[in-house]
């Protein structure tokens, strides 16, 4: 069994082939550690970090959030739908946690940007 | 007139890492920024996929931006907001002006160059139809949605593969818009590979190769466009043409560095590249003024922004402190064969500094995809480098690093093919 990915860990973007065979699972192509155990989970079990914007109590005013750790391709509509829920009040930091175990997956929601109470620095 | 060793500007990435890297000189260094804070391109960036190699952590455009953003607002470098430099002159002297403080005149020793860059507008390709509402540059979409939170349209194509515009057609999936197709007038894609896995094919978005929009229709606001293939000398394939009903078009066509300032002072620019013209120390042809980031060359590696900011802005530290030009002999960068750029365009030839470990760095783009290649580096007929590589492609910059003391003379840096066995 062989499959090729594309590396997504960083900008790079090394191709990387798996093989799979009586010895077990072996990649090759990869500059990287990363790009290793990328390649084995996006073989076994696919996963991503979700980045989104939830609204504010700031009229026209988004803040960036995201996933503290890799959540399942296949559950991203589940997370987005969640934070689309959301409306929080400024001012926030960046790191502040917005919601624990988002979709009982185990990372939770985090600002990725320090707002004031206007929606400015 | 206000005085200072070095003053920056442009308080991206490229201009925040060279604030910290002057002031570590024990100079005195001014920041100014046209915007209200301080961050750049990377304030609209919320996605993830920044700084692996400068944090080996991987955070998103807005945490990479506040991490330098809290190092420069803890450090002593004076940082001018809301303040747009309107005027350098070769004497490196500027004329700021300030939403406080009114038009401000001040003299610098040495001068950083870090205005980024800005995207092609819809004028610059030749679309037929009207241009009604509803066409927007991918960056701008980018902008409208990340900071205000507003979709420029529910039905969408993007024309052109370019990192924005992949980048967007997740953003705007995610955020409840259908994104129809990206069109990509070249037989390849001008975006890292990571984004076409992770932003098309992640949510099924066809990427349509040597494809293009003919016209567009609709007359107060877009109702749909044409779009058509493309032969291998870029003529629409007539029989190929189909209509696609969409509320909205997004240009990703790539970015030019903003180089305004500079034009009429005599820095020699580079007609590829769109930046200046440079030596390994970042110093264009004007002693004491450095340039970095994206108004130098675009980058599509923030990593690497911060480094090239770090490097001018030592430099410029230095200069200012001395004021002693290096030698005015510099070895030439020649690209070669299937190599469009190469930078610096220079190096000195009597004090290669380099990076300060016996090294210089060379980035180069190729004009073309190249599989099975390699790329050597040769001085004096001499081949002091090779490096084979599966594929070369344009949307990559590649990077080689030569020893100082193997640059003896003239650069020639290109592609060769290998023979396939
Ligand atoms: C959509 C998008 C996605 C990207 N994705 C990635 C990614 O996943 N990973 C990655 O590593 N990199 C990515 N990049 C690349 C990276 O963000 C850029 O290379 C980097 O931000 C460029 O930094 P800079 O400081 O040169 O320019 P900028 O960030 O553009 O900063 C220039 C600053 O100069 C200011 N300025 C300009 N002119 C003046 C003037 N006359 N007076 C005062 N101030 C002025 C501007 O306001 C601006 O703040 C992406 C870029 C974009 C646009
Ligand atoms: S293997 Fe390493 S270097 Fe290559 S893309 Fe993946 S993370 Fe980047």
């Amino acid at each position: 069994m062989k499959k090729e990915y594309t590396c997504i860990m960083c900008p790079m973007g090394c191709s990387l082939t798996v093989t799979e065979g009586k010895s077990g699972i072996a990649v090759s192509g990869n500059s990287c550690r990363r790009g290793a155990e990328y390649a084995i989970q996006e073989y076994k079990d696919p996963k991503r970090i979700v980045t989104a914007l939830a609204f504010t109590d700031v009229v026209n005013c988004v803040v960036p959030v995201k996933t503290d750790a890799l959540i399942p391709k296949g559950k991203i509509t589940d997370v987005l739908a969640v934070v689309s829920q959301l409306k929080i009040s400024l001012p926030i930091s960046l790191g502040q946690v917005v919601v624990s175990n988002v979709c009982d997956l185990g990372a939770n929601i985090i600002v990725t940007r320090t707002l004031g109470a206007i929606g400015k620095r | 007139m206000i005085d200072f060793d070095v003053v920056i500007i442009g308080g991206g990435p490229a201009g925040m890492a060279a604030a910290l890297s002057a002031i570590k000189q024990d100079v005195s260094v001014l920041l100014i920024e046209r915007d209200k804070r301080l961050g750049g391109v990377l304030q609209q960036c919320v996605h993830n996929g920044f700084g692996l190699h400068y944090f080996n952590e991987e955070l998103t455009g807005t945490e990479y931006a506040e991490r330098f953003e809290q190092s420069v607002l803890s450090s002593s470098v004076k940082v001018m907001l809301d303040s747009f430099v309107i005027d350098i002159k070769a004497d490196k002297t500027l004329t700021v002006m300030s939403a406080e403080e009114g038009i401000v005149h001040i003299s610098a020793k040495s001068i950083v160059l870090a205005m980024g860059c800005r995207e092609r507008p819809a004028g610059a390709i030749a679309i037929a139809g009207d241009r009604p509402c509803g066409v927007w540059t991918a960056g701008f979409a980018q902008k409208l949605c990340n900071i205000k939170g507003k979709l420029v349209g529910k039905r969408i194509v993007i024309l052109g593969s370019g990192d924005i515009g992949l980048i967007m057609a997740r953003r705007m999936t995610y955020s409840g818009a259908k994104v129809l197709m990206v069109c990509e007038i070249m037989p390849y894609s001008g975006g890292l590979k990571r984004n076409i896995v992770q932003c098309l094919e992640d949510n099924d978005i066809p990427l349509y190769l040597s494809t293009t929009i003919t016209d567009i229709v609709g007359k107060k606001r877009v109702e749909g466009v044409h779009i058509a293939q493309v032969d291998s000398k870029m003529n629409v394939i007539e029989s190929t043409k189909r209509y696609i009903e969409c509320d909205s078009v997004l240009l990703s066509i790539g970015l030019i560095p903003e180089n305004e300032l500079i034009r009429d002072i005599g820095v020699e620019m580079s007609r590829i590249t769109q930046g200046a013209v440079v030596d390994e120390t970042r110093q264009t042809s004007i002693s004491g003024i450095y340039s970095c980031g994206n108004v130098l060359h675009v980058h599509d590696l923030v990593d690497n922004v911060s480094r090239e900011g770090e490097l001018a802005g030592y430099h410029a530290a230095l200069y200012a402190k001395s004021s002693e030009p290096l030698g005015n002999k510099k070895y030439k960068v020649i690209a070669s064969e299937g190599v469009r750029y190469a930078l610096p365009q220079l190096i000195n030839a009597e004090n290669i500094v380099g990076d300060g470990s016996g090294t210089v760095k060379l980035f180069f783009r190729v004009g073309g995809v190249y599989s099975n290649s390699a790329v050597v580096v040769k001085c004096e007929g001499r081949e002091i480098l090779r490096r084979p590589k599966p594929v070369f492609s344009p949307g990559e910059m590649e990077s080689v690093v030569l020893k100082t003391k193997d640059i003896t003379g003239d650069i020639y840096i290109g592609i060769e093919n290998l023979p396939h066995n």
